[in-house]
């Protein structure tokens, strides 16, 4: 039995719907949640209400919202396991971006030519892109760490890696977005640290799924995305080490990141404006704020139980079918959240569409993994993902959606 | 089965799918193509051999996609080996047509007419059409027209 009322879906209007005729049966989550009402109202109540433009108005309503805004910045930074003291949270557009402001603003004086920088094969693009152009524009070589036969990351090759290259930097997911995998990564983050790399987590696919822990995990970076994590989009953050944050550069200019503006120059804002040019999206770190406290009060010890269930009875009943070839690690304890697979004679594109017909909405395709693609030796996978508001009745749907792939191609 | 879905997987769709026709690539050819679908991982490779009487004597179609892309090939080739540049940029244009919402092509083999089911799911029309897509490039890279032998439905 799951920890949760079955009421809890009252919270997400979005799955009150039919679509082509039968129940909604969401198992897309893992591309972006859906949106728990206190959330949006949360929003809403602030756009409606004291809404003004923060750190610069001498008014009722600014000083309000900036004081709304800076709170919403300590409650997401405690949530994730930073200490204000030693920790800055600063918002991006999404993870991508602080990838991206990592890349190419903290991280970067640290690479030098010749240097390596160490992924693993299954990142997502995001974080794997800008590291490959970060690596052209200054001469350094990537290097990939691979997989187990049971899907998960090699940890020996890792360390392997880690005492070869001496990398100057280490990125890696928390969660494979594909296979599901939880890694190490406080073991990871040890390892390369040992060897003086720098080290990035992207923790966007654990966020609705696992506690981040931002200090226990000892990252330089942690990169986060709201909307996968009941949270709105367009707005995403990196927590960082306050003493490495200091020693950047900014990665954009303009207003409030700002100390001083002469005719020929500038000086910098103190953290984490420097980091902040521009209007942030003032609402959505509001509404981000109030998923965390949604989340916070379900508590992670009965969604990590409410998902394993979910999770253990979509894998148990997939192992069934014939010819279902299923990614990821084997064991539940060492997965989280998501399932890949194919069928054998079936492409995953088929899948989708007929699993959509009966109202099933799964993602098809590469899911921005393409290296991983590769690795796997397949062009694409059919992906469920289940999220708090999931129900052992979505997956007999689920189920019952599988079958009807069967039926259309006479298997 | 809904009937939408009745319409999209048609038994002469499944069957060209789980035995797709002139899948062999033609070698030597006389022009050649490749053809993806960034967003799905689809490829075509395409293959022609063209005689000087401007006939396409052979086409090979070799597919790493879904049924859908994987049969309008099948169904594409058989179709079209055998006929003229021209009658053949006339079919293209005439299959480019009926995934836009227009007249159902009539084939002499009846089993182009199956592809039309494809327009009731607008995010497989570019499924359908790329093998198509491919065989223009081919011919345009033949008559001249154009340099490139390889093309992306997200151009």
């Amino acid at each position: 039995m799951s920890p949760f009322n079955r009421s809890l879906r009252q919270d997400f209007p979005s799955l009150q719907k039919m679509v082509h005729g039968k129940p909604y049966v969401f198992l897309d989550s893992a591309a972006s949640s859906l949106k728990p009402t206190s959330m949006v109202q949360a929003m809403s109540d602030f756009m409606l209400g004291p809404y003004a433009n923060i750190h610069r108005g001498v008014y009722h309503d600014s000083l309000k919202s900036t004081e709304l805004f800076e709170n919403a910045r300590e409650e997401l930074l405690s949530f994730f396991g930073g200490n204000s003291q030693e920790d800055v949270l600063i918002f991006t557009r999404n993870a991508t971006d602080a990838v991206n402001v990592t890349a190419f603003s903290i991280f970067e004086p640290y690479v030098k030519e010749g240097d390596t920088i160490l992924l693993t094969v299954m990142e997502h693009h995001a974080n794997l892109v800008p590291w490959q152009v970060l690596a052209k524009r200054k001469k350094a070589k990537l290097a990939y760490v691979s997989l187990t036969d049971d899907h998960q990351l090699d940890l020996q090759e890792f360390e392997k890696a880690c005492k070869t290259h001496k990398p100057a930097v280490a990125a890696f997911s928390f969660i494979s977005n594909v296979l599901g995998t939880i890694n190490p990564v406080q073991s990871m983050a040890k390892m390369a640290h040992q060897q003086g790399s720098k080290v990035l987590v992207d923790a966007a696919q654990a966020g609705m799924h696992e506690s981040v822990q931002f200090n226990l995990v000892d990252s330089d970076v942690t990169v986060m995305t709201a909307h996968k994590m009941l949270g709105p989009t367009g707005i995403g953050c990196l927590i960082a080490k306050r003493n490495l944050l200091e020693k950047a550069e900014p990665y954009q200019f303009g207003g409030d990141m700002i100390a001083k503006v002469d005719y020929e120059s500038s000086t910098w804002n103190t953290l984490p404006n420097k980091f902040e040019a521009g209007t942030p999206p003032i609402a959505e770190v509001v509404g981000w704020a109030a998923a965390c406290a949604y989340l916070e009060e379900l508590g992670w010890p009965a969604i990590h139980e409410h998902e394993h269930l979910l999770l253990s009875a979509a894998y148990e009943r997939l192992k069934q079918m014939k010819g279902v070839t299923l990614y990821g690690p084997k064991d539940p304890n060492n997965r989280s959240s998501v399932i890949s697979f194919n069928i054998k004679g079936v492409h995953a594109h088929d899948v989708g569409t007929i699993l959509d017909q009966e109202g099933v909405a799964v993602r098809v395709g590469h899911h921005c993994a393409q290296i991983l693609m590769k690795t796997l030796k397949v062009p694409a996978t059919v992906r469920m993902s289940v999220g708090v508001y999931t129900t052992i009745e979505d997956i007999d749907a689920f189920e019952s959606a599988l079958k009807k792939v069967y039926e259309v191609f006479r298997l | 089965m809904n009937d939408a879905l009745k319409e999209l997987y048609q038994d002469v769709i499944i069957d060209h799918y789980n035995h797709p026709r002139c899948n062999e690539p033609i070698v030597p050819a006389t022009s050649e193509a490749d053809g993806v679908n960034p967003l799905c991982g689809d490829e075509v490779s395409l293959t022609l051999k063209i005689q000087e009487s401007m006939v396409v004597s052979e086409i090979g179609v070799c597919t790493q996609g879904c049924s859908i892309c994987t049969a309008s090939g099948s169904i594409m080739a058989e179709e079209l080996e055998g006929k003229s540049i021209s009658d053949i940029k006339s079919s293209i244009d005439a299959f480019k047509g009926m995934m836009a919402g227009g007249d159902v092509l009539s084939s002499t083999s009846g089993d182009i007419e199956a592809l039309s089911g494809v327009k009731l799911f607008p995010v497989r029309i570019k499924c359908a059409l790329l093998p198509w897509m491919t065989l223009q490039q081919a011919i345009d890279q033949y008559e001249g027209v154009s340099k490139e032998n390889h093309i992306s439905t997200e151009e």
